[in-house]
């Protein structure tokens, strides 16, 4: 008791150093049984009555209440508050949300339907994740890219309506998509194979005469809604299968924009803050640190694995982290049609390609994936002339989703790159020097980039550059002069087409 | 929709500026936290008895709850990370419980809503066995041999973290938040006995 006392009042008697001293006396004892507890003090203190008191002290018996929290205590009520989701009371957001129930989460944030009070319609609202909110930073993330996809407009992205904050709570508004995720729709078609049902129509709805033929078409769909994205600057950063919903008529929507590259690699390590699946990562993802820059091919790879999980089934690389890390940074990948024989072999190339480790040999832009020839053989794979209905002056072959953007800044100058295709029926893919800028200039038919107005110089660095040309003993080229006069391939001159 | 700008929110002399200089230690900025605390939790809890329909009455500490909830969320984005956010949290609830006691003991604060549901709260702490005003001066002289310590029962204490929780916050095994909790326990016993 004295000593308590004497600690309290005489920081003389016990100070720091015998604190200390005392400290870790207590802490070896702590590891003992009782009975070994009172000898091993005895000894560790010697003829030191002070500290033996000391140490002492720190095992005198408390009853069981004292210095418990009280269960009603404030600091209790805000964690759960945190830790189960918003106390939005009632249940409203703003003026005019009323939650109605969640009906998914991403990695940011939880998604509710809700009803929209003054336009009388069911709206899908997504709130952030309380935690998430204790972080300015990733505040800022949310709404910065809330706002960025807010300003696009593309019939294969769910549109945002409204970004907003109720109570220091970041939300947005979106559509409702009546339809199922890409997740659910390989569920169960693994359930069908499994007790043999080929039956798919439903899964994927389109008329495709086969399952390669109808995921084809809605993996160039989503490269087509990804392409735009990545014109608009904007990385989606976290394309899985949960992530690509398909509506109705068996087209697919992009969700979940970019909001989870912030949490990926470390979080600020906290378990709870870590994406659940890293099978859709690419190797720079992984391997990058956290500043490191990615740019539309990473995307690109990771709509490819969700091609080949499509087309096999399962995923290219199986396991648990940290193993999976090494597998997607050092193996290859499952031959797919030893996996799936029916797949055409156009399908295999096509997805080989979006899945190269090397991002330099990857596609250089989703449009480029989703105009693919090979994948037109291998079905309807919708290219430009569906999309340029859809979405009247847009350019079919634009090269601006090759520029890799770190946030969510759109370009809104960017001079859009001389088109550079093909020229007579030619595929000139092959001859890289035209897609640099640097050849772009010394061709005399633009400016480098970093002279023209309004480009930002930060952005420059994250230009993907070309690769050399030879492509991994890949007959791509050849195969591409044959394939490349599409009757529905409007074929491009070597002029400018900007429009 | 909360109006009011992040700056505003987050600039010098707002609650969690405030609340981030009294955890360095800043004794005047400790005080204009109370008061700024104060006044907030007044104005939040006279518009909920506003909001209320007649004849009903909310449970003080309900009121309370979803009044700090609200002060903390909205000073949320000021902190670093969730850790951050707790190890405040719980320092400033040591601040307002500890001037709460204090105010009561001293019959120095009007009678009102948020005084009859602060009484409350306190009421359910020295229940635990503590006076709250000695176990203040206690922690006082224990910071300067021992920080980390004192660190642990405000986490444990006056912000009800479990035992993981804590060990998440300062960054330490779980069994070494057991150890020091044990020993802290035993020796405050001591010293507020």
């Amino acid at each position: 008791m004295e000593c308590g006392a004497l600690v309290a009042t005489e920081g003389s008697v016990v100070n720091a150093e015998r604190w200390s001293r005392a400290k870790d006396i207590y802490a070896q004892a702590w590891e003992l049984g009782q009975g070994e507890r009172k000898a091993y003090v005895g000894r560790a203190c010697g003829d030191d009555e002070e500290l033996l008191q000391v140490v002492e002290g720190f095992f005198l018996e408390t009853s069981e209440d004292f210095l418990r929290a009280p269960d009603s205590s404030i600091a209790t009520g805000l964690l759960a508050a945190f830790r189960t989701g918003p106390v939005v009371s009632p249940r409203r957001l703003g003026e005019d949300f009323e939650l109605v129930e969640p009906i998914g989460s991403g990695a940011m944030g939880i998604v509710y339907r809700a009803n929209q009070i003054s336009l009388g319609r069911q709206v899908a609202v997504k709130i952030m994740q309380h935690h998430l909110t204790l972080s300015r930073p990733w505040v800022e993330r949310f709404k910065r890219e809330a706002q960025a996809v807010a300003r696009m407009r593309h019939p294969g992205i769910v549109p945002v309506h409204v970004v907003g904050e109720d109570s220091g709570l970041p939300y947005f508004v979106m559509d409702l998509v009546e339809g199922k995720s890409l997740r659910e729709v390989l569920r169960e078609r693994r359930r069908r194979m499994a007790s043999g049902e080929a039956q798919f129509s439903d899964l994927l709805p389109g008329g495709h005469a086969s399952w390669p033929a109808a995921v084809a078409g809605l993996v160039a769909r989503t490269a087509r809604a990804l392409d735009f994205s990545h014109r608009q600057a904007i990385l989606h950063r976290d394309i899985k299968p949960e992530n690509i919903l398909v509506d109705g008529e068996g087209h697919p929507l992009l969700v979940d924009f970019g909001l989870a590259k912030e949490i990926l690699p470390d979080g600020d390590g906290d378990s709870t803050t870590r994406v659940g699946t890293p099978h859709y990562m690419s190797p720079e993802q992984i391997s990058g640190n956290a500043s490191a820059v990615l740019d539309a091919r990473s995307d690109i790879y990771s709509l490819g694995v969700v091609l080949y999980e499509l087309l096999t089934l399962r995923r290219p690389f199986e396991g648990e982290m940290p193993d999976i890390f090494r597998s997607i940074l050092e193996e290859d990948a499952p031959r797919l049609r030893r996996l799936a024989p029916r797949v055409p072999a156009d399908l295999e190339t096509i997805c080989g390609q979006a899945m190269d480790r090397d991002p330099d040999r990857r596609y250089f832009s989703a449009g480029e994936l989703a105009d693919d020839p090979a994948g037109r053989r291998a079905g309807p794979f919708p290219g430009g002339s569906i999309q340029r209905d859809e979405l009247p002056g847009l350019p079919t072959r634009s090269r601006e989703g090759r520029l890799g953007i770190r946030d969510a800044e759109p370009l809104r100058s960017l001079p859009r790159p001389r088109q550079c295709g093909r020229m007579d029926g030619v595929d000139l893919r092959g001859e890289r020097g035209h897609e640099r800028p640097s050849a772009f200039l010394a061709s005399g038919q633009g400016r480098s980039l970093a002279e023209q107005p309004g480009v930002r110089p930060d952005l420059l660095r994250v230009l993907p550059r070309r690769g050399p040309v030879e492509r991994h003993g890949l007959p791509l080229r050849q195969e591409r002069h044959t394939l490349s006069a599409h009757p529905e391939e409007p074929v491009q001159g070597g002029d400018h087409a900007n429009r | 929709m909360t109006g009011a700008p992040t700056d505003l929110r987050s600039g010098p002399g707002s609650i969690t500026w405030l609340l981030l200089r009294t955890c360095e230690g800043d004794r005047a900025a400790r005080s204009e936290l109370l008061e700024a605390l104060h006044a907030r939790l007044h104005e939040l809890a006279e518009q909920r008895m506003r909001d209320q329909p007649a004849g009903h009455t909310l449970q003080p500490t309900a009121l309370l709850n979803e009044a700090f909830l609200k002060i903390f969320r909205e000073a949320a984005p000021g902190f670093r990370d969730r850790q951050h956010f707790l190890a405040t949290v719980s320092r400033a609830m040591r601040c307002i419980l500890v001037d709460h006691a204090r105010a009561k003991a001293t019959r120095k604060r009007a009678p009102s809503g948020v005084a009859v549901a602060l009484n409350f709260l306190v009421d359910s702490y020295q229940r635990r066995a503590v006076d709250l005003l000695a176990l203040d001066e206690a922690l006082d002289r224990l910071f300067s041999l021992d920080p980390d310590m004192v660190r642990i029962v405000e986490l444990r204490f006056f912000g009800g973290l479990g035992v993981e929780e804590t060990a998440q916050v300062i960054g330490q095994s779980v069994r070494t938040v057991e150890r020091e909790w044990s020993a802290a326990r035993s020796w405050l016993r001591r010293a507020l006995s």
